[in-house]
């Protein structure tokens, strides 16, 4: 019994020192943290709209795009890129399923209907194969695209895009993504310039 | 055994990567690149210093039939602090290492280690311990990532080397490269031991 007290005391103790240095830790750190997560968004979008000035601060917008399975409401956030009250562009990220899991993505659509520019922010495809969707002769190609005037396939199929060699279910997802993404943005438009919310 | 040779064992004699076989599926998993595989290393060997140093000094303070715990609770508050120091200060090398910075728990040198040296040694043998075994482990990795990164991309550090007149082997920087990387090498060093004996 006494040792079963003995166990539990410095067991105890080890870990209230562990917690104690992580919550501390935790709080010296936080801050920095917040920070750099919003100067990697920042930078992310400005690599998005590389043709426009983004500020550093950007009103958002949460709109309803859709319902799932289940009926329940989908929603989807967005930023509103714009300079002095004027919007010029809006831009969400969205998942698309790829080749070995979900490509996290940042697309930005300007006002007019275009793609101003899209950015892989993770993915775990293929090293060397479908990893290339990162490339800007990939990923490049979409800036100043919009649902009219492309044909949103690959050359080999008659469209207007050159898929990444040998990888075409990776190709395909971020295809898609744009394109699905083009027609979210027409679909909800007015509701998201209507839900702007200052930040 | 003197300070000296604790720390120069795990550079060759006890080697982690090669001798002792420690630490295999990080080892396998993230050479993919030079730039990865050294990142690797040293983050483990900054976990492994820590580790090792705590364990030494706590060593006659935690009762034996709860050290595994114990261990546990020390390596992976290390391995935390690591990474949340990383994200806050340098932001780049954390997203580099991504994922690999949480897999240190499960590296098995560090509880190696725990167990088999620094539970049962003088702090400053501990200290050396890690430092040589940390060395050990980024300096395999490295070799195994700089093969890997060669064959299968033609590049070294992302700059070109031998594209110029080499196909890259896609292979061998997927899964299956790593064992074949591996495997040769762990022949290749087994038999140059061999021989010299």
């Amino acid at each position: 019994m006494r040792e079963l007290f003995k166990l539990s005391f410095v067991l105890t103790l080890i870990c209230s020192f562990a917690a104690l240095s992580l919550g501390v830790a935790h709080n010296l750190t936080k801050d920095p943290i917040a920070e750099q997560q919003r100067l990697k968004k920042i930078r992310a979008l400005r690599e998005v709209f590389s043709q426009y000035d983004v500020p550093e601060t950007l009103p958002t917008a949460e709109v309803v795009v859709g319902r799932d399975a289940d009926g329940k409401a989908v929603k989807q956030k967005f930023f509103l890129v714009g300079d002095d009250g004027k919007i010029f562009g809006i831009a969400f990220e969205s998942f698309t399923k790829g080749y070995n899991g979900e490509i996290h993505l940042l697309t930005g659509v300007t006002v007019g209907g275009e793609i101003a520019g899209v950015k892989v922010i993770s993915h775990s495809e293929t090293p060397g194969l479908g990893a290339n969707i990162v490339q800007d002769m990939f990923s490049g190609q979409f800036r100043g695209m919009s649902l009219e005037k492309n044909r949103w396939t690959v050359k080999k199929n008659g469209g207007d895009i050159d898929q990444v060699t040998g990888a075409t279910i990776s190709s395909s997802a971020v295809i898609d993504a744009m394109k699905s993404g083009l027609q979210m943005v027409s679909d909800h438009k007015s509701e998201i310039l209507d839900q702007t919310t200052e930040r | 055994m003197g300070v000296g040779s604790e720390f120069k064992k795990g550079i060759i004699r006890e080697n982690p990567t090669f001798k002792l076989l420690l630490g295999l599926c990080p080892t396998l998993a993230v050479t993919t690149s030079v730039k990865n595989g050294i990142g690797m290393g040293l983050a483990t060997t900054f976990v492994l210093l820590g580790a090792n140093f705590v364990i030494s000094v706590l060593r006659n303070f935690i009762p034996d039939k709860i050290r595994i715990p114990a261990f546990i609770v020390i390596i992976s508050t290390f391995v935390t602090l690591i990474d949340l120091l990383l994200a806050a200060y340098l932001p780049a090398l954390h997203e580099a290492l991504g994922i690999f910075i949480p897999l240190i728990v499960v590296n098995c040198i560090i509880m190696g280690r725990a167990e088999a040296f620094a539970s049962r040694s003088p702090v400053v043998h501990s200290i050396a311990d890690a430092l040589g075994m940390g060395i050990g482990f980024t300096l395999s990795l490295s070799l195994i990532s700089a093969v890997r990164e060669l064959f299968g991309t033609g590049q070294l550090l992302g700059l070109d080397v031998i594209n110029a007149f080499y196909e890259p082997a896609v292979i061998m920087i997927l899964p299956p490269g790593a064992f074949l990387t591996m495997g040769l090498l762990l022949g290749l060093l087994n038999y140059i031991s061999g021989r010299k004996r």
